[in-house]
């Protein structure tokens, strides 16, 4: 969770001293009462009103929106086909088996037979879609031949989704590339793809599938009630942007999708308001989940999952005294690994996490999956419930809510922007539960036993979104190169935001990083932090204008000091640096800023 | 009643506390503000003809109140430029909050009053305080570094926990 969102939470959590006083709607009615009446706002002519409602009536005419045309046009969306028949046709033996062997226990547990939908070539390769119903979702899996270095991607969506969908169409993953080009990297070091892919499902009666995308239309090909494009040697950047089905008598009709980040940056965020109750009802403090706690055998075992504990956060790190993986919704694909694990005291504490035991949970997949981890006395410390999100592809337009609620909450519930109320599943303290980008802002709801509220998170806009200035694409300069000692490298790049504002990001070996751009207005200040690779961490961030270096001042004593770059510092730290305080100075050696950094907690 | 007048009426039970909140910010004061709020609504029930557009409703009932708060003020003989050290009503219920709150300016810290008290939207902002919703958005993004570093200041330094 980021600092941003413990701002809104705060407060969010922040309890009016209003909240205890009785209202007085009585008194309002009496003090409106004191004034006499205005008098009501002149009513037209009955001849103005005829006019206006003939006009009306002639506008509805030249927008075509009477009553004629095909069912979606009436808003009749069939997706039968999905629902409870069998699109397509079977997918070959190769292919199941290909699937059987890649798919574990933890990901598709009923043995989910492949069906096949659309198969398309572009750029030197053959790209086949396949779909399947699994539980109470619906999935599908792109395969690609051609493309020696990828391999199949799948995406899922809930069937609900279906059953109340909006639309004739459903977008599942947007804009997935393959291949490289063999062509130089950018200076931001990204090299174009072969080819990119988009494919989700329609309805009965959708003729055809446009997507808009930042450079020009890509027409999708529509089979089986599933459509999928692929674009050849798309531009770096390349994105889907809106998308229309057009029905089998010429309707067009938008369907929503929720536009895939590029690079380490989202698209824009809508600004918007999580709907839901605002106000904790009842404060709780303290939570535990009592069976881990007891070490109760709920759900099934690593081993039974067929899993390994290397698959956990924290793995490696942590000694793994306790594991079970639940399903908290019967009729999920998901599987949650729950854990508590142990760092020893002479683990360093930056690398390792503070020693003693500590409650992990990953969501699996093929190769781990989202969690976190959180010393067991505190994973509660923010409120009865977590709030984490995972999203398999940058592309994908479902991404899995998850998280551990303690043992004082009795239901979660989901509020979506478009008004929608889910009751999430709750099992063993575990939920996991797919949700549409489109449909934030979001707002999860905790209550206990009598219905209180206990627990809010709150995402405003799509998490995949960047709700601030963005850099400028192909403006981002690498301004220094650090490394560690163990060989990990942090590369620090400076440029441009789209606010006109400055940006800055530490990429680490790996793939880790951090950054950010300034909003507009914002007085700039010294803000490092500490950004942790595989096993190497950096010093990294902006600094005030003026300042040309800093000290930076360890807690065994040490000192360093480091010269700007373009207003970025860039430093790599040892295992033995954990750094205390930071001073900025000015040319003359002035102190202009000092930043002091937390103290572990032990 | 008239439709209009029940959608006042929820107006205010849903949102009493969050305009007064709001409103407290404006007076510095919880008596005033819980006055102005109670004055604001009664002459929305009384002008409630002059609403052009439903949406319009809560940012609408905010001008009245803000208007109101500001008369009372006037009445007292001080001016807007005059009015108190506005903050959270309550800054004892979350010190740390609240001094962070304090920390901004009061265009900002109004527009994040609206905001998370009174759950205006970005567009209910933009109407009540006559700014686009692009200016919404950038003071609110502003807002929450600057609270983000008020708060981050009172952890590191032990003040308040």
């Amino acid at each position: 969770m980021s600092t941003f969102n413990s701002v809104s939470e705060a407060l969010e959590l922040y309890v009016s001293p209003f909240e205890d006083e009785p209202q007085a709607w009585a008194d309002v009615l009496r003090r409106a009462s004191l004034a006499p009446e205005e008098k009501p706002a002149r009513r037209f002519p009955r001849r103005r009103r005829l006019a206006a409602a003939a006009l009306v009536a002639a506008v509805l005419v030249a927008l075509g929106l009477s009553p004629v045309g095909g069912a979606l046009a009436q808003g009749v969306f069939d997706f039968s086909a999905w629902l409870t028949g069998s699109p397509g046709e079977p997918a070959s033996k190769e292919a199941q088996r290909a699937f059987e062997e890649e798919r574990s226990w933890a990901d598709f547990p009923d043995g989910p037979q492949l069906r096949r939908l659309v198969v398309t070539k572009a750029a030197g390769g053959t790209f086949e879609l396949f779909g399947f119903r699994t539980g109470d979702s619906l999935c599908l899996r792109l395969a690609v031949e051609g493309f020696p270095n990828d391999g199949p991607t799948t995406g899922c969506a809930p069937l609900d989704e279906l059953r109340r969908a909006e639309a004739p169409a459903l977008a599942v993953r947007l804009d997935t590339s393959f291949g490289r080009r063999d062509v130089p990297p950018t200076e931001e070091g990204y090299v174009p793809a072969r080819a990119s892919a988009s494919f989700g499902i329609v309805a009965d009666g959708v003729d055809a599938v446009e997507l808009k995308m930042t450079e020009g239309v890509a027409e999708a090909s529509v089979q089986n009630n599933a459509f999928l494009a692929v674009t050849a040697d798309p531009p770096l950047g390349l994105r889907s942007q809106e998308l229309t089905a057009i029905g089998d008598h010429g309707e067009r009709l938008a369907v929503a999708l929720a536009e895939a980040p590029f690079g380490d940056y989202g698209p824009k965020a809508k600004p918007g308001v999580a709907p839901g109750p605002r106000k904790i009802e009842r404060r709780v403090e303290g939570g535990e989940i009592g069976w881990l706690a007891r070490r109760e055998p709920r759900g099934v075992s690593l081993e039974a999952a067929g899993l390994d504990g290397l698959q956990i956060p924290l793995a490696g790190r942590g000694e793994v005294r306790f594991a079970r993986v639940i399903q908290p919704d019967p009729g999920g694909i998901r599987r949650v690994v729950v854990a508590l694990e142990y760092v020893a005291p002479n683990q360093d504490p930056p690398m390792a996490g503070t020693p003693g035991e500590w409650l992990c949970y990953s969501v699996m997949n093929k190769g781990g999956g989202g969690g976190g981890c959180s010393p067991v006395g505190r994973f509660f410390e923010r409120g009865p419930v977590s709030l984490g999100l995972y999203t398999e592809n940058g592309g994908d337009q479902y991404v899995v809510m998850n998280g551990l609620a303690s043992d004082d909450v009795a239901s979660i519930e989901l509020y979506l922007a478009n008004g929608e109320r889910i009751a999430v599943p709750l099992k063993d303290n575990v939920y996991a539960i797919e949700m549409a980008r489109t449909k934030f802002p979001a707002r999860l709801v905790a209550r206990d036993g009598d219905g209180r509220v206990i627990g809010i998170e709150a995402y405003n806009h799509d998490p995949l979104a960047d709700p601030g200035p963005r850099p400028v694409a192909g403006k981002q300069r690498v301004v220094k190169r650090v490394v560690a000692a163990n060989g990990d490298e942090g590369v620090l790049r400076v440029g441009p935001s789209t606010d006109g504002t400055r940006c800055w990001r530490v990429s680490l070996t790996g793939g880790a990083g951090g950054g950010g751009c300034l909003p507009k207005g914002f007085k700039e200040r010294l803000a490092l932090g500490v950004n942790n690779s595989s096993d190497a961490a950096f010093l990294s961030g902006t600094v005030a204008p003026g300042t040309t270096s800093v000290d930076v001042h360890f807690r065994n004593g040490d000192t360093v000091k480091v010269a700007t770059t373009e207003g970025a510092v860039l430093v790599a730290l040892t295992q033995e640096q954990v750094p205390e305080v930071v001073i900025a100075r000015d040319p003359s050696g002035a102190e202009v800023g000092r930043q002091r950094f937390r103290r572990w907690p032990q | 009643v008239d439709t209009r007048t029940q959608a006042i009426e929820q107006l205010y039970r849903d949102r009493f506390a969050g305009y007064c909140d709001a409103l407290a910010a404006v007076t510095g004061n919880r008596e005033s503000a819980r006055d102005a709020v109670q004055e604001a609504f009664a002459r929305a029930l009384r002008k409630r003809r002059r609403l052009r557009r439903e949406e319009s409703l809560a940012p609408w009932v905010w001008s009245i109140a803000l208007r109101a708060a500001l008369d009372a003020h006037s009445r007292q003989g001080t001016s807007a430029a005059e009015v108190g050290d506005p903050g959270l009503p309550d800054p004892e219920r979350d010190p740390a909050l609240a001094a962070a709150i304090r920390s901004l300016a009061p265009r900002r810290r109004q527009i994040v009053f609206l905001r998370y008290f009174a759950d205006f939207s970005y567009s209910e902002i933009a109407e009540a305080c006559q700014v686009s919703e692009g200016t919404v958005a950038a003071t609110l993004a502003q807002a929450h570094d600057a609270l983000r570093a008020a708060l981050t200041t009172e952890d590191v330094e032990g003040a308040v926990r």
